[in-house]
């Protein structure tokens, strides 16, 4: 299950959706938002994607588990639009025999994501608001 | 600019190709999309020239092109048609 959705995240459906009868191991994997980056407090986050080439880059993450790992199946969901602190802005399921396979791959995945799947998030915090990465707090106002 | 850049109104019946921006990019620039003249020799060098020089804005945002749907890593050709995005440093998860 690969998808980009700017609802909430239901972790069952995710679950259902990934693991069969024949897993031993299964490994969920959740980035929320925090309270605090460094010292500011943030009061939301707003994530943007370019979703086909988000979704493409979601089913190459997974061809690349199953290939090194054996994992039966793999499911990648992330968020966009307003996320508020405590939500669930990614889930990542990995479902395989037994339970060795399923962490590693569900480690790699999400960090294959985060470097290489085009999503962005700004934080909304109390002293500014910067998209992460390629912006920082001298060279921009809040524009949102 | 070079000699592959031409974005004069002898280019109206020429091609064209639709870059999308994204995050930083699209906000620093106020745009989705930027249409740019392409000729038979234009690369995706000439592409980021043309943006920069359109948007000098662009300029402050780190950023690197993906041509149907895939990263580029060297200069390559781009042909009418092409989907092209700007792609400012990623912050997914």
């Amino acid at each position: 299950m690969f998808e980009i959705t700017p609802d909430p995240i239901d972790i069952n459906t995710v679950l259902r959706e990934t693991s069969t009868e024949e897993d031993g191991g299964v490994v969920l994997f959740l980035g929320t938002v925090r309270q605090h980056t460094g010292k500011k407090k943030v009061g939301w986050l707003e994530y943007e994607s370019y979703q086909a080439m988000a979704l493409r880059s979601f089913q190459k993450i997974a061809e690349d588990v199953y290939s090194q790992w054996g994992v039966r199946r793999l499911s990648i969901v992330h968020r966009t639009g307003k996320c508020t602190v405590g939500e669930i802005a990614v889930a990542i399921v990995a479902a395989s025999t037994h339970r060795r396979e399923a962490f590693e791959a569900c480690r790699y995945a999400i960090e294959q994501l985060k470097e290489n799947s085009p999503i962005w998030k700004k934080e909304m915090t109390n002293s500014d608001c910067l998209w992460v990465g390629s912006e920082s707090a001298e060279d921009t106002p809040c524009l949102k | 600019m070079n000699r592959n850049f031409s974005m004069t109104s002898e280019h109206k019946n020429g091609e064209w190709v639709r870059v999308q921006l994204f995050a930083a990019a699209r906000e620093r620039v106020g745009l989705k999309t930027v249409n740019l003249p392409i000729n038979p020799h234009t690369t995706t060098r000439n592409l980021l020239q043309m943006l920069h020089a359109l948007h000098p804005e662009l300029r402050k945002v780190s950023g690197r092109l993906a041509v149907n749907e895939e990263f580029i890593e060297n200069d390559c050709h781009v042909h009418a048609g092409d989907e092209v995005a700007f792609i400012p440093p990623v912050s997914g998860g």
